[in-house]
């Protein structure tokens, strides 16, 4: 938790005192994904899918970011899964983050998650991700493209197995008009979880498609 | 045993303060009763040491200034017609140094009285400041105000000045008659002064080797921070021409294409991977193909380099337009003006 401190608050007076005279700008984005769940907690596997709705905003202060987001959706057991029972996907996230350079972006901030049974169960995931994300344009387009790598520098989750790591990478394509404040994004998202020495794994995936305004 | 050694202590001071306090006030303002009624009685001797004993023992808690001009102008009355004319002098200059709108009622005291009221006032030279407790204006563009009101016409020099005498800048030099406005634009030789403690002094002028009178007002001034503008955002890297060679691009649209299908090998070993994630790999790598052979086919560089000259040009006018005004507003120094209490000074004309 320390590092964690220490992490948010370098980032922040990094960036504060590169923010120094900088005009706030705001941004934010709808995005829409198919997710996919799996498990792995000794055989058979289960699976589940299913699309998600999400908004995320943020405010740029020079090299300061900060923001937050918040998804949510259904996903249903895949044909063959061990589990029967569809789950409601929940996430949230709020980060503070800084640009040491125009291609490069690094952020931290908590970010829950939560899978809920039509039972009424719950588990809850609290993870405080380091995430690192290289972007570069594409010359002669109105296209960028960037990969995101992330680990998660604490892990809490309500299982009975301790968290080994979790971490997790994102990539994709964004396409901004020209002239236009409008942008969309094509992107690909993975996480992974290890818990209790391998004995379990869990990963979400995600197709994602997001239509966003302001500066990204 | 302590605790209550103290307490007595305590209550013990209080109760002498108070008591002294009241006491105080009763007395100046029974003496003064008491001098009047003298006064009244034609009981000159008794009416001056009344009077004179009531002006010691009262303060500026126990008089308010009309009570205590009124004192002074029954003394200056009673020290007159006691033939002491040099003591009724000093009474009624003691007014005219106090208020200059003050005039003895014709009703109560006789000709006598404020016709020699009158010689005094005119033969004291002072001025009254009145300034606002509170002024901020801008500096060289806008002024700060003094009224000076004159207990009687004559010359005065007004300056503002260092608390050590040092002077700051001449505001006036010249004759006034009932009252006069000055002002003064927050300079001292064309520059804003700087944060600090400074005095308005007006002296009234008088002959060579006179007294003169020099009454003074402490300034406390600020520099208040000037309101700038953010300075505009520098062009965007990721909008309009863009630049950078054609192999970058493929490389940048090859690797996330590639970060794609391999990513959850990478992070998650167990998971299965959307097949749809493939179409997203296969529209990154053909958005670097296709940035890779528009750039082989982009317009000249020379043509290129003079759309990026032009965003570099109208993002260097929006910094200039910026960097003048914010200079403009570091060049409009604001100051902040406390004015303190009126002290009033004796000194010898040079």
């Amino acid at each position: 938790m320390k590092t964690l401190a220490r992490v948010a608050c370098t980032l922040t007076l990094v960036a504060s005192s590169l923010a120094a005279q900088q005009r706030p700008r705001g941004t934010v984005f709808a995005d829409g994904a198919i997710v996919r769940f799996g498990e792995v907690s000794g055989t058979p596997a289960g699976s589940f899918s299913g699309p998600t709705f999400g908004v995320e905003g943020g405010v740029s202060l020079g090299s300061l970011r900060l923001g937050a987001g918040y998804l949510e959706g259904r996903v249903q057991p895949s044909t063959g899964s061990s589990d029967s029972v569809a789950k409601d996907l929940v996430e949230a996230r709020a980060f503070v983050g800084a640009q040491p350079w125009p291609w490069l972006r690094l952020t931290v901030g908590p970010h829950v998650r939560a899978f809920v049974w039509t039972n009424g169960v719950t588990e809850r995931w609290v993870l405080w991700p380091l995430r690192a994300r290289a972007q570069t344009a594409l010359a002669s387009t109105p296209l960028e493209t960037y990969v995101e790598l992330w680990r998660a520098l604490s892990a809490k989750v309500n299982l009975p197995e301790a968290v080994d790591h979790v971490q997790g990478g994102e990539a994709g394509v964004v396409l901004r008009p020209r002239g236009s404040a409008l942008w969309m994004r094509l992107g690909y998202r993975v996480d992974g979880a290890q818990l209790g020495g391998g004995s379990r794994s869990e990963s979400v995936e995600a197709v994602s498609f997001a239509v966003g305004i302001g500066p990204r | 045993m302590i605790r209550r050694l103290v307490t007595t202590l305590v209550v013990a001071v209080l109760a002498l303060v108070t008591r002294g306090t009241t006491g105080a006030a009763q007395s100046a303002t029974d003496l003064l009763t008491a001098g009047m009624r003298s006064y009244q009685n034609l009981d000159y001797e008794a009416a001056a040491a009344t009077l004179r004993k009531g002006l010691m023992r009262a303060t500026s808690d126990t008089f308010s200034t009309p009570e205590r001009l009124q004192a002074l102008t029954y003394l200056g009355a009673t020290e007159l017609f006691r033939g002491r004319r040099d003591s009724a002098v000093a009474a009624f200059r003691q007014i005219a140094l106090t208020d200059p709108t003050y005039r003895p009622s014709a009703i109560i005291f006789p000709p006598q009285v404020t016709s020699m009221f009158q010689d005094v006032r005119l033969g004291t030279k002072t001025v009254f400041i009145r300034v606002p407790p509170e002024t901020e204006f801008r500096a060289k563009a806008e002024r700060l105000t003094a009224r000076l009101v004159a207990s009687t016409p004559h010359d005065i020099a007004v300056a503002v000045t260092r608390e050590d005498g040092t002077a700051v800048n001449s505001l006036y030099n010249g004759p006034i008659d009932d009252s006069l406005a000055v002002t003064w634009d927050g300079t001292e030789r064309g520059d804003p002064v700087k944060s600090g403690h400074y005095l308005l002094r007006v002296t009234s002028r008088a002959a060579t080797g006179a007294r003169q009178l020099v009454r003074q007002l402490p300034l406390e001034i600020e520099r208040a921070r000037p309101d700038t503008q953010a300075w505009p955002s520098p062009p965007d890297a990721t909008s309009g021409v863009r630049s950078g060679p054609a192999v970058r691009s493929l490389a940048g649209g090859l690797a996330a294409a590639l970060a794609v299908v391999v990513l959850p090998s990478i992070v998650a070993h167990d998971a299965d991977g959307i097949k749809g994630r493939f179409a997203v790999a296969a529209v990154i790598g053909g958005a670097g193909l296709a940035s890779f052979f528009a750039q082989r086919s982009a317009p000249p560089l020379d043509v290129a380099a003079g759309a990026n000259a032009a965003a570099r040009d109208a993002a260097k006018r929006r910094l200039d337009l910026v960097r003048q005004q914010n200079a403009k507003a570091l060049a409009e120094i604001r100051l902040r003006v406390r004015a303190g209490p009126a002290t009033l000074l004796e000194q010898r004309a040079q």
